[in-house]
């Protein structure tokens, strides 16, 4: 106690009346920013987040100019051009067919960002059609949707993959529909979850007792006010959906010869990495910083968009 | 334990009984309806591949299938190999590759687990110094990149150039060639728990009772194992399942890079060369061990903080 | 943080204690390794490479391989052969026992033939006159055809006999100019009944249920890990085997199996293409004749591929020597014909390729082929053709090879190729079976060393045939081949038939598949066999 006594400075006012010679507060009015603008200014904040859409839109690019800009084709075998490690030419090297791995791996790229991009879609299309009637009917209809989405749900991913790739055979479009099995859970349980929130809010309690139909509650007053999470959880299932498509095809299920994934690539190249490190090296570490970057970008807009789902 | 907790867990327990014999329906069905014959012999005529459908039962309607597949299950029995192991009860090969998964599985959330919390903890008290960037840098590129990746990477490094490990699985040094995709597989957990446990040691640190407790001169060590540690701890549990999750992708592809015998590696073989009881017992034996692993934790969780029953059915 | 560290500390120097357990392999121990896992050990059944080499470990035939190689009697100390060459007798060693010391006998024999027809087995074929032509067996297969119940007269009517207990007659209905050969296939392994049927559903099914009569006994076999066997003291070729303890490391990666033979922890591991560049020019690269053909099936409903000039210029296309020695590279030989090298000899010793001959079909020409493929496709009226490739996944190298085929048929002009890939059962089972191909990827290995096992494929009603061809010509000339006794004449008709389809081109072969490994130059005697029982271990010797 004495030493925190002797802490104490007093100053020279400590003693005197304050009255009213000054004001006690002073109301400051912050001004009127929209959110997508305040969202914007958190997010440019976040130098992780910065550099994740950096990231994405340089992968972008590469994905879309490079193939065309270079002078090699993805599928031009050549066995006199085999196996050279990467130089001025070949920049990434070739692969043990003699084709140019910087083509491929940006031809690869393409289908790596063409998932994500149908992981998106579906995401907005399932998830958000089934979390919205479950959530907004509720009743029997929302346990009955619900029992269903927790089998699916039950079983891993993966085997659910796996077991479809045995009855469809491998190709994209088979990708594209596993995921579309089993991807859309994570975003139905989150629409559902805020459908169940927003619906009982008065402004729709207020547009219902207007006359309006369920349609239009749906997506004019529930959908405008849940787009945040929706967004984010977009953002989340894109490196995910990338991943299960390099899983499915390292272990061989994924797209037929001669196009390249990063997933198939990574496997041609773990074929020989003892004696060729760089062909399956480069892969894995595009595959890695572009999954890297989507979860920093994603990171990046939860925080933005909102700020209480933090660290969720 | 009141009687609410005890009837939590009974619904929990009849749904995800209820849920996996929906699984098993599901997963004969796709099986089944599979087109070509299950018994994978080009030299076989087809006199021959009726015969032995028959010898196995296959010729007769699912449904009877059905019944005895699963009368069967019940006394372990989960049918012989097709293809694979001709005849070979696949009980046994399924079982002896579930140990080895399994315990590579334990491994990784123990080690993950302990220098994921110790790497948490650490972070969190040198909040906002160079040290708590570092870690959080570490976690998040723990989270993100997939432990296939880490998988090649620690083979590149330990495999071909250090030469410190073995990087397949081999039956004459199973302790040791466990040690390459061990370490891979608890990349992710570490980081997993690493970030939750900074987040929830800050918030521990920062709350009321940490000021009394160390108001009341309890020296750092005690404060920040005792008290802070423990009770950021508890909520760990509701990231276990995404872990555990994770863990299970992780060991079926880490399983092919590292050559080890485990059940992913098993499925995925059972799955090229069509060997319908393998794939069965396979993906049943995984969803079943996610819907245990889904129920305790749910359980548990119900157990430690009970408004999460109201609050699960919502979200 | 101490402890922190402590504990990171601790972990590593115990992983490296771990870690660090390898040595080099005791010199009585072999270690083999495969990429390949043992899948069956029951003789009367098992149908692949790895599944044999373990067999053979154990069991002996009735004739099997002397250190170079030859055919020459095992369990038959010798044998007498009729002047008709329809009848072998066989005379069994005395000193030919299994390992809980009941004397190997004729009867061991008959039981293990009988057996497969009376499981109706895959290798019931071989026992009729697709092989080795016993007398009986084909009225019993046609019995099993038309799903007849089998009696005991039918198999009394068998042509095996036991005339005592060390002597076995076999009566063939046509002279078999290969059956030596065939004996030491392992369908014809002897089985010992009382053994048999004390395991019943379980025989064979782990290490204790393989009863041994050959130069090894089974200790352990964990399927996908590794199988481990010792010497045979009872073996009655004891003598010629010279190490005590054989392993078999199983389903390793080749660049597993590479790592740990450079550590000296194995004396064999196989390579794949990759690591070849790296070990070609080492001194213990050795490449061996799989004797697996690998061919394109055309399905001849599809009209655009019956034009016979459109098959020529695939044929032509097709750079197969750079296929096999820059994509392949691991001993793969390009293909001259249907029948590979090394498969089978003449009466006069040379082999059947040498003198078959190579077809200009199968010589690359690029030009020739977009010549003949536009001539094609005027005949057919057509600018364009759309061809799917189908090719199993699963099957390595088959997607090197069809990714080669593609980018080689795509430089035709008016060539396109739909990649079809899937795996191999769906290929054979669902794809193949129903006609649902236009070219499939596919392969053949031989079941004994005869041209036939080839030939016969495109026989009219032949279960693999899935692309359905038919030449009234190649019947004719193939049922010469049955039937002719005289073995000139009937060399001569095989390549007659050979040239016939070599023609018409109902299956395009591309490459005979090569093995490439490497193999501690300490070590001698393993015998390698491109037909059958790939390798043979009981020569196998380690210098100090």
């Amino acid at each position: 106690m004495d030493a925190n006594l002797k802490n104490i400075e007093f100053l020279p006012d400590d003693f005197e009346f304050v009255g009213d010679k000054q004001d006690i507060s002073i109301d400051v009015v912050a001004p009127a920013k929209p959110a997508w603008k305040e969202a914007i200014g958190i997010f440019s904040q976040n130098k992780g987040a910065v550099i994740g859409l950096i990231m994405i839109i340089i992968i972008v690019l590469l994905a879309i100019f490079a193939p065309i800009l270079s002078s090699w084709e993805f599928d031009d075998l050549n066995t006199s051009l085999q196996s050279i490690s990467p130089n001025l030419e070949h920049w990434f090297g070739t692969d043990t067919n003699g084709r140019d791995l910087w083509v491929r791996l940006w031809t690869g790229a393409r289908i790596s960002l063409f998932i994500a991009v149908c992981a998106v879609f579906i995401d907005v299309i399932v998830g958000t059609t089934y979390g919205l009637i479950s959530g907004y009917f509720g009743g029997m209809v929302d346990s009955v949707m619900q029992r269903i989405q927790e089998i699916i749900n039950s079983i891993p991913t993966l085997v659910v993959l796996t077991l479809l790739l045995m009855v469809m055979k491998s190709s994209l479009t088979t990708i594209v529909f596993a995921l579309s099995l089993t991807e859309w859970i994570g975003m139905s349980r989150i629409v559902r979850a805020q459908v169940l929130k927003v619906k009982e809010e008065e402004f729709v309690l207020a547009s219902r007792t207007l006359g309006a139909k369920s349609f239009f509650i749906i997506f004019k007053e529930i959908l405008p006010n849940i787009y945040s999470q929706m967004i984010i959880m977009i953002m989340m299932s894109i490196p995910n959906a990338i991943f299960y498509e390099a899983y499915l095809s390292f272990v061989g299920l994924g797209l037929p010869v001669p196009n390249a994934s990063l997933g198939t690539l990574i496997n041609d190249g773990f074929e020989s990495f003892l004696v060729y490190p760089y062909m399956m090296l480069i892969p894995a570490v595009v595959l890695s910083v572009l999954m890297l970057s989507f979860n920093l970008f994603g990171d990046g807009l939860r925080d933005a968009l909102d700020p209480t789902m933090k660290e969720m | 334990m009141s009687k609410s907790t005890l009837k939590y867990i009974g619904k929990r327990l009849l749904i995800s009984l209820v849920t996996l014999f929906v699984i098993l329906v599901v997963l004969f069905l796709i099986v089944k309806l599979l087109p070509g014959s299950p018994i994978n012999n080009e030299r076989l005529s087809e006199t021959q591949r009726a015969a032995i459908e028959a010898r196995y039962g296959l010729d007769q309607p699912i449904l009877t299938q059905f019944v005895n597949y699963v009368k069967n299950m019940l006394t372990g029995d989960f049918g012989v190999s097709y293809n694979m192991y001709k005849d070979m009860p696949v009980a046994s090969l399924v079982g002896s590759a579930a140990k080895i998964s399994f315990m590579y599985g334990l491994s990784a959330v123990i080690i993950g687990g302990v220098l994921g919390t110790l790497l948490g903890v650490f972070a969190a008290l040198h909040k906002n110094t160079i040290w708590d960037t570092l870690a959080t840098v570490i976690s998040v590129i723990g989270v993100s990149v997939p432990s296939f990746v880490f998988a090649m990477m620690i083979l590149i490094l330990f495999a071909s150039k250090l030469h410190i490990f073995p990087t397949q699985y081999s039956s004459m040094n199973p302790i040791g060639s466990s040690i390459m995709p061990v370490m891979a597989l608890s990349v992710g957990v570490i980081a997993n728990v690493a970030r939750f446990t900074r987040t929830e040691m800050v918030s521990v640190m920062n709350s009321e009772y940490m000021t009394l407790a160390k108001a009341k001169g309890l020296d750092s060590k005690t404060l920040i194992f005792k008290h802070a540690l423990r009770n950021a701890l508890i909520p760990v549990v509701t990231i276990l399942g995404p872990i555990l999750v994770n863990l299970m992708t992780g060991t079926m592809v880490v399983e092919k890079i590292c050559g080890v015998p485990g059940l992913g590696k098993l499925l995925i073989n059972s799955i090229l060369s069509n060997d319908v009881n393998i794939i069965l017992a396979c993906s049943f034996l995984y969803a079943a061990m996610y819907i245990v692993m889904m129920l305790i934790i749910d359980v548990s969780y119900g157990i430690i903080d009970p408004r999460i029953r109201l609050g699960k059915e919502d979200s | 943080m101490k402890k922190l560290k402590a504990l990171i500390v601790m972990c590593l120097a115990a992983a490296m204690l771990v870690g660090c357990g390898s040595g080099s392999v005791a010199n009585d121990t072999y270690v083999f390794s495969s990429e390949l896992d043992i899948k069956n050990l029951d003789s009367s059944d098992a149908d692949d490479g790895m599944s044999f080499n373990a067999m053979h470990a154990c069991i002996d035939g009735l004739m099997g391989l002397d250190e170079e190689g030859n055919i020459t009697g095992a369990i038959a100390e010798k044998y007498d052969v009729s002047g008709d060459q329809k009848t072998y007798t066989f005379y069994l060693r005395e000193n030919a026992n299994w390992a809980n010391g009941d004397p190997v006998t004729a009867d061991d024999f008959i039981y293990a033939w009988q057996r497969i027809l009376k499981n109706n087995g895959n290798y019931a074929y071989m026992l009729g006159s697709d092989a080795a032509s016993i007398k009986g067996v084909d009225e019993i297969l046609a019995k099993m055809g038309s799903q007849k119940e089998l009696t005991d007269d039918d198999f009394a009517n068998m042509g095996v006999t036991a005339k005592d207990d060390k002597t076995l007659v076999v009566e063939l209905t046509k002279p078999v100019s290969y059956f030596d050969e065939l004996m030491t296939f392992p369908c014809y392994y002897p089985i010992n009944q009382k053994f048999c049927e004390e395991k019943g559903d379980q025989y064979a099914k782990n290490a204790d249920n393989v009863l041994s009569n050959g130069a090894f006994i089974m200790t352990d076999w964990q399927p996908g890990k590794q199988a481990t066997f010792e010497k045979n003291d009872n073996y009655w070729n004891a003598d010629a085997v010279k190490i005590q303890n054989l392993v078999m490391n199983l389903v390793q990666d080749p660049q597993t199996a590479a790592t740990s033979f450079g550590n000296g922890e194995t004396d064999f591991a196989p390579i794949n293409s990759e690591l070849v560049d790296q070990y070609k020019n080492d001194e213990s690269y050795v490449s061996f004749n799989e004797g697996y053909l690998f061919y394109l099936e055309i399905n001849e409903k599809n009209t655009d591929l019956a034009n016979n000039k459109i098959r020529q210029a695939i044929s032509m296309a097709i750079d197969r020597d750079d296929l096999a020695n820059n994509i392949l590279k691991d001993g793969s030989k390009a293909a001259a014909g249907f029948v590979p090298r090394e498969l089978s000899v003449s009466p006069t010793g040379s082999d059947f390729r040498d003198d078959a001959g190579n077809y200009d079909v199968t010589t690359y020409n690029l030009q020739k082929a977009q010549q003949l493929f536009a001539e094609g496709l005027k005949e057919i009226g057509k600018d364009s053709i759309t061809v799917r490739l189908t090719y199993g996944t699963d099957e390595s190298p088959m997607d090197q090879m069809a990714e080669y085929l593609q980018n080689a048929l795509t430089k035709l002009d008016g060539f396109n190729v739909e990649m079809v890939a899937t795996t191999k059962q769906d290929r054979i089972y669902n794809k193949m079976a129903n006609g649902d191909f236009d070219i499939a990827c596919t392969r053949w290995g031989p079941d004994y060393g005869d041209p036939t096992t080839y030939l016969n494929l495109l026989l009219d009603g032949n279960s693999n045939n899935y692309g359905k061809y038919y030449s009234e010509d190649y019947e004719e000339v193939m049922a010469k081949v049955s039937t002719e006794a005289d073995a000139t004449t009937r060399w001569q008709y095989m390549i007659d038939a050979e040239k016939i389809i070599m023609e018409d081109l109902p299956n395009i072969p591309v490459f005979e598949k090569g093995t490439s490994a490497l193999e501690n130059q300490k070590v001698s005697g393993l015998v390698h066999r491109p037909v059958g029982v790939p390798y043979t271990f009981t020569y196998v010797e380690k210098a100090e």
